[in-house]
């Protein structure tokens, strides 16, 4: 948390840290020197942790704070911290590009909510798209899925509204610190959505509202959720920026047309020139990702990057015989696992056996529950 | 005056004994053909009386009655043309009547008397030597005769050819052409494994149905290559002995496929047909119940692509043939039996788009669409499939890696030996393979380890086996186990079993 907290650490270097070092704690221990040592990072290493961070989480309070810290803020106002690879953690976002190491959660998440799609769209929206959005959250919200947005001004409150209403689930992720709202007007939000679902944020306690921090944080929408709901958008939007993360996660994409000629329009519409689904009703959602939501998968199969905490396989690898014959190749093959999901064929050009040994490896794997396939035929490792 | 010839009728891909008989009695100038004739061997008299006339020959002005022996059975084809003519000939004292005896005859004739060529020649030549006859046939037809090797072949071009052979002016032609050359590889020359980049599960697959004759399902969008992977199939299989060989080349030419000039067909068959072909195409039929795909197919591989679009009776119809590798065909009065032992691939997309699961192209179904879809999977066919496998779309930089994988002849060795190891198991009953074996044989010739009991009873558990579907994993490990050359099947000759089940591959997408 405390590293994560740092500033010009972000996802990727965290990554590398946690993994070189074998778990945050371990990383911190090491320190910036070691740190210069794998030339991963150069913002993070040559400053040290001190000087001005450069890029997206521009306005983080200076200066270091441990972990116990930053976890003493977040409890006094009322909110609890999920890391990387712990229990809890929404699985879904964990398979996206740039998962955030540490979430601040308020209110609570269940298992169901890999169920989710994010509503979204512009803080100036018209009485269509307000109605439009309200509309769909409620039919979304009353198939069991959870609704997830921004909190922002227009379309994201009237999502959040109209999947309360509806009484459904909601999530609502924040572009600032957890010891605010922005914008304030929706604080009472905020206060109904985290009794019946959760208002989320990866900005450390003291993390103002800037601009870079609400695209940063649109991509925590998007991994959130199975699909994005695009329902009213200009051109150079936010909510097309949701959109596309979304999109580079594997997740599906849905757009509302709106009135052709009008600015709040053209975004939905050139995303649905890109290949959007249009979508005109919440069941139509259901429907297109029906292959995702049946009854015994645990959440989302396209995986585009492989689960990351280093620490997910220690546990299994110690319980494993080693010695045999097999002993080769199910290294090379959990090595291959480590880097991506992938599917059979790929797996055994990663690990350099026959394609026959590797089938039969998996199907070991799988009947211990090891590895899980998915439906487009790849194969993970279970995070431990 | 009465004339005899012997000529033979097609049922199915044997040919039974016919007795041409030709009567030649004054009264008013006509022409009948009596004793079961079909229409093709009734329009025989107009072909006949113009051939002998073209031919400059005298045609009788009596009244000519022709009767076909047994009158039981019902005579198909235009074979009788050449040896109504003979009989005729020699019951108006044309021809010496001896000479037609130790001859059996068979061949069409034009209207200018020239022989065409007919049908089922290897199935008469094996009963003209049966019958310890010289067989008359079109010479367009000699090299299909020559496959019977030991009886005397007498090929003519033309009716008077014929008139002079008989008559003892032309040389009988026991001199034989140079044979045409072993025949091409199994698969053609130019169907190589090597070519086929990637792929490396589906090439496994393949081998694996090579090696025990499991039926194969290969799903996948187009151009993932699964023809192309299909088509490969018959050049992993080892070549047909002789007696195999005989038999394909029989069908083949019972059913007209073997273009002129054809000898022995040494190649194994791959068959194709497409889903709007008609159950007697496939199955056969005709009142001489000649042989369909299926048949064709016989000793190959029958791969029906796009198999979904099949009709479901036509699927139905199928299913037992190829489990008993014999089709029993009913017509009129007679029963039939055509062999039909071929190995089935079958090819499908995943969704009507094609697309469902491809990395680059978005399928473009709507959910209810792919649920209908799938529907059309199950029932007949599909619960006959040992191993299915899915195929994606290679990328242009993995497409460029074809011919550097192991080529057909080295897996057709290790395929071999499997065989060889299921051929001794199954001493005595030739032709079958691991794919056929029944639960009784199961148990007594896979032994399962512990380590390997123990994995089954978690996987029946696991994957919900059925019973059929567990007997039907025994089946491709005891295969995959003879592919390493083991008596005992391991957990991983289990495992990768698993790996191939339908439901599986069904499951993914
Ligand atoms: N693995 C492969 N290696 C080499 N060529 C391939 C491969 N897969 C596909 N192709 C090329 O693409 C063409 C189409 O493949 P085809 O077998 O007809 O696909 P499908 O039957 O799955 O639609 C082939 O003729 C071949 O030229
Ligand atoms: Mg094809
Ligand atoms: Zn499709």
């Amino acid at each position: 948390m405390e590293l994560a907290a740092l500033p010009g650490v972000g996802p990727k270097v965290y990554r590398c840290l946690v993994e070189a070092f074998g778990g945050a704690r371990e990383a911190l221990a090491a320190g910036p020197d070691r740190w210069r040592a794998l030339r991963i990072f150069a913002a993070a290493a040559s400053e040290g942790g001190r000087a001005e961070p450069k890029g997206r989480r521009r306005g983080a309070p200076a200066g270091r704070r441990t972990g116990e810290e930053l976890l003493g803020v977040a409890e006094e106002l009322g909110w609890t911290v999920l890391t990387w690879g712990e229990e809890g953690y929404p699985p879904l976002l964990l398979h996206t590009p740039e998962p955030p190491p540490v979430l601040y959660l308020r209110g609570s998440m269940v298992r169901d909510d890999w169920r989710a799609i994010a509503v979204v769209g512009t803080r100036r929206a018209s009485a269509y798209g307000r109605y439009q959005a309200e509309r769909l959250a409620g039919e979304l919200a009353a198939e069991g899925l959870t609704v997830v947005s921004g909190l922002a001004r227009g379309i994201d409150e009237t999502a959040h509204r109209g999947a309360l209403e509806a009484g459904g689930r909601t999530l609502a992720v924040l572009g600032c610190g957890p010891d605010r709202v922005y914008p304030p007007e929706n604080a009472p939000l905020a206060e109904e959505i985290a009794e019946s679902g959760a208002v989320l944020t990866e900005f450390p306690p003291g993390t103002p509202p800037l601009p870079g921090n609400f695209l940063w944080r649109n991509r925590v929408i998007a991994g959130l959720a199975l699909g994005t709901v695009v329902v009213e958008a200009g051109e150079r939007s936010g909510a097309l920026n949701t959109a596309f993360h979304a999109n580079d996660a594997g997740r599906e994409v849905f757009a509302v047309p709106g009135e052709v000629g009008r600015p709040g329009s053209a975004g939905c519409h050139l995303l649905l020139r890109l290949g959007a689904t249009l979508l005109e009703h919440g069941g139509q959602v259901k429907e297109s990702l029906a292959h995702l939501l049946v009854p015994g998968l645990s959440f989302g199969p396209v995986w585009r990057r492989g689960p990351i905490a280093a620490a997910d396989w220690r546990s299994t690898e110690a319980g494993e015989e080693g010695g045999e014959e097999g002993g080769a190749l199910a290294g090379k093959l959990r090595h291959a696992l480590r880097e991506a999901p992938a599917r059979v064929e790929e797996l055994a050009s990663r690990a350099g056996f026959p394609v026959s040994a590797v089938a039969a490896q998996l199907v070991l794997w799988e009947l211990e529950g090891k590895v899980r396939g998915y439906a487009d035929g790849r194969v993970a490792l279970v995070p431990r | 005056m009465l004339a005899r010839v012997r000529s033979a009728s097609l049922v199915g891909v044997e040919a039974v004994p016919v007795g041409v008989e030709v009567d030649v009695s004054p009264g008013l100038p006509c022409f009948d053909i009596v004793g079961l004739p079909g229409a093709a061997v009734r329009e025989s008299r107009d072909r006949v009386r113009a051939a002998v006339r073209n031919a400059g020959l005298p045609f009788p002005l009596q009244r000519v009655t022709v009767n076909l022996a047994p009158a039981g059975l019902k005579k198909e084809g235009a074979l009788f043309d050449l040896p109504i003519a003979l009989a005729l000939l020699a019951a108006a004292g044309v021809i010496p009547a001896a000479a037609l005896e130790g001859r059996l005859v068979a061949g069409e004739l034009s209207l200018d008397g020239a022989v065409r060529p007919v049908r089922g020649i290897v199935a008469v030549a094996l009963l003209a030597r049966a019958e310890g006859a010289a067989l008359v046939l079109p010479e367009a037809n000699l090299e299909e005769g020559e496959v019977v090797e030991g009886l005397t072949l007498e090929p003519v071009a033309t009716l008077s050819g014929a008139v002079e052979l008989v008559r003892g002016r032309r040389e009988a032609s026991g001199q034989r052409r140079a044979r045409p050359g072993p025949g091409a590889r199994n698969g053609g020359e130019e169907a190589d494994l090597a070519e086929v980049a990637g792929q490396a599960a589906g090439k496994r697959a393949l081998e694996i149905a090579a090696a025990g004759g499991h039926s194969l399902l290969l799903i996948g969008p187009p151009g993932a290559g699964k023809t192309m992977l299909a088509r490969r199939l018959p050049s992993l299989l080892p070549p047909l002995d002789r007696e195999e060989a005989l038999t394909v080349t029989r069908i083949h030419s019972v059913a007209g496929m073997l273009p002129p000039g054809t000898g022995l067909l040494t190649a194994r068959p791959f068959r194709a047909p497409h889903h709007s072909i008609s159950l007697a195409g496939l199955l056969g039929g005709g009142a001489g119940a000649c042989p369909g795909e299926l048949s064709l197919a016989h000793g190959g591989v029958l791969f029906l692509d796009e198999f979904t679009e099949f009709p479901p009776h036509v699927r139905e119809a199928l299913r037992q043939p190829l489990e008993e590798g014999k089709l029993v065909l009913c017509r009129a009065a007679v029963r039939v039996t055509l062999p039909a032992r071929a190995l089935l691939v079958l090819a499908c997309n995943p969704c009507p788009c094609g697309y469902a699961g491809d990395d680059r192209v978005a399928c473009g179904c709507r959910p209810d669409e792919v649920a209908r879809y799938r529907r059309r999977f199950s029932g007949p066919l599909l619960d006959r499939i040992d191993l299915a496998v899915r195929l994606n779309r290679l990328s242009a930089a993995e497409l460029m890696e074809a011919g550097k994988g192991e080529g057909s002849a080295l897996v057709r060795d290790r395929v071999e030996r499997a065989r060889a190891r299921q051929a001794s198991r199954l001493a005595g009953e030739e032709g079958r393979t691991n794919a056929c074996l029944r639960p009784e044989e199961l148990r007594r010739w896979v032994t399962l380890a512990p380590a390997t009991r123990r994995l089954l009873e978690r996987a029946v558990d696991h994957y919900r086996l059925s019973a059929r579907g567990y007997y039907r994993t025994l089946r491709v490990a005891r295969t995959i186990a003879d592919l390493a050359g083991e008596e005992g099947v391991r957990p991983e000759h289990a495992a990768e079993a698993l790996e191939y089940r339908v439901e599986r591959v069904m499951g993914r997408w």
